[in-house]
């Protein structure tokens, strides 16, 4: 795979296929996240790894395990297991490798790796055969990036709306859920879009 | 003859009075005597020692040596049931970062039948309605966004899931007890899977066109089903029965969101309602309803209604 590939990946995973607010695989913690920009950066940094190891993991799974041995009924139920085994690691290893960090990331690991974004965009993978080993962890890294990005322009949005007053029933999530509607006008324009490399 | 009986009575009472009046001091005295006799008659107590039975050392011996040597095998349970209950105390030692969520104690009252029987539908109806897990909780939010554009992807929706969160609290509420805190949303994430991946199959067998419009939304209802375990909001607290209805009431939630949702969108999306032309929708069909940001505008637009409705305010516990 060369730099155009890479590149073409970055902008398909980042704006033409956002995991949120293209396949709209958002659940309550997005929108909990929205509410602190702190918390939220960490938040999708979180998901971010998650995307990337559980599309690693799971490609070498479809590959090696479930294709050879005509074993692709069981996908649901390894790709869980993927997540869970990574889920468990990390519990093992950040009390390990940063000591410091354990109590603020603690909250937020289950929440990160049990993610509709997370086992939505293996699923994803699965189907639309990326090219090989890298292509897939580079599109499973740039779609975390992508989750992070939409937490940063939806956080940003909600804070000018904060000050518009809406009407007290749209106040807190049916605002948000217009505004995320409203930046998925946005991005309506890359929709179809096919870069060549 | 009133007046007389009241006299007779009166007399008949200060006479019973002055009998005990009298009658009392006379027994205290002999109380007194006796016990002053006990202490300054010293023979009277050198006797009752010189008649005592003589000691028995051999059984006083028995009792010593019980005393001192160890009961082997009581001991040795007791330290055996010490040990497995420091064992269980250390398994399932609570994370230091457990949130004790707030509960009101559930109130048990005597009501009647006909109470009884409101009381139960009007706690059915908060339940799907005011505690509706979609539209006011933000749960299971991504598969009616994503997957529900018709009818009949509604009913697959809402079927799945239904089977899911009954199975899955099914599973969990023994389980909750056995598995540490800390490793409980694991076990749950696993469960979910372990229970979706027939489901999903048994989907694609009976309706496979409607489950490959589904698509990937689908095998999400595993994730999405993991708030909805009552064991972990209320522990032990509702017991078995209580669990499940709440379960089955959480799944009927899910449901009328998804049919409600998905038959407003197909209506103003496509003009139709179950594949059928719907006779005045046909002509003005709005194709931005099936778009995701129509999706998400939808879903703003009925959480607004809902809380309308319901009398809901914004609340941190907004989205879980």
């Amino acid at each position: 795979m060369n730099g155009a590939e890479f590149w073409s990946l970055a902008v398909t995973a980042i704006f033409v296929q956002n995991i949120v607010i293209v396949y709209m695989l958002c659940d309550g913690s997005f929108f909990k996240a929205l509410k602190s920009p702190v918390s939220g950066i960490a938040y999708g940094a979180l998901v971010t790894c998650a995307t990337t190891l559980a599309s690693m993991l799971s490609w070498v799974v479809n590959r090696y395990l479930l294709r050879p041995f005509s074993l692709t009924w069981l996908s649901p139920l390894a790709f869980v297991c993927v997540i869970v085994l990574l889920e468990i690691a990390a519990q093992i290893i950040i009390p390990i490798a940063a000591p410091k960090y354990k109590n603020g990331i603690d909250k937020l690991l289950p929440a990160s790796a049990f993610n509709c974004a997370v086992l939505g965009l293996v699923f994803l993978n699965v189907q639309v055969n990326m090219k090989g080993f890298l292509g897939t962890a580079f599109f499973g890294f740039c779609a975390g990036i992508g989750y992070l990005a939409a937490i940063f322009i939806a956080a940003n949005a909600l804070e000018r709306v904060r000050f518009s007053t809406p009407p007290t029933v749209f106040k807190g999530l049916p605002i948000a859920l217009v505004t995320a509607s409203l930046i998925s006008l946005g991005l309506l324009g890359f929709s179809g879009i096919v870069i060549p490399y | 003859m009133s007046r007389n009986k009241k006299k007779t009575e009166k007399a008949s009472k200060a006479a019973a009075t002055t009998e005990k009046e009298i009658k009392a001091p006379a027994t205290a005295a002999k109380e007194t005597v006796k016990a002053d006799k006990k202490a300054i008659n010293p023979v009277v107590s050198l006797r009752s020692k010189l008649h005592k039975k003589p000691e028995n050392k051999l059984a006083k011996q028995k009792n010593i040596n019980e005393i001192n040597t160890p009961k082997l095998s009581a001991e040795k349970s007791n330290s055996a049931a010490i040990f497995f209950k420091k064992l269980k105390q250390i398994w399932m030692k609570p994370h230091p970062k457990q949130v004790k969520t707030k509960q009101k104690p559930l109130k048990e009252t005597n009501y009647s039948d006909s109470q009884n029987g409101k009381i139960f539908w009007h706690n059915v109806r908060h339940r799907i309605f005011a505690e509706n897990t979609v539209f006011l909780k933000a749960i299971a939010v991504a598969p009616i966004l994503g997957a529900a554009v018709s009818l009949k992807n509604g009913v697959m929706l809402s079927c799945v899931m239904f089977l899911t969160v009954v199975f899955l609290n099914l599973v969990m509420y023994p389980l909750n007890k056995i598995v540490p805190h800390r490793f409980s949303a694991v076990c749950a994430f696993f469960m979910a899977g372990i229970i979706i991946t027939p489901l999903y199959y048994a989907a694609q067998y009976c309706a496979p066109s409607i489950a490959a419009l589904c698509g990937i939304y689908l095998p999400l209802l595993s994730v999405c089903a993991l708030p909805m375990i009552e064991t972990k909001h209320y522990g032990e607290k509702y017991g078995f029965a209580k669990t499940m209805l709440a379960a089955i009431l959480d799944g009927f939630g899910f449901a009328f969101a998804a049919l409600l949702f998905s038959i407003v969108r197909e209506a103003v999306g496509s003009g139709t309602l179950y594949d059928r032309a719907l006779p005045g929708f046909a002509q003005m069909k709005f194709s931005f309803a099936l778009l995701p940001a129509g999706a998400f505008l939808l879903l703003g637009l009925f959480v607004a209604l809902f809380r309308k409705i319901c009398g809901r305010q914004e609340n941190r516990e907004d989205s879980k």
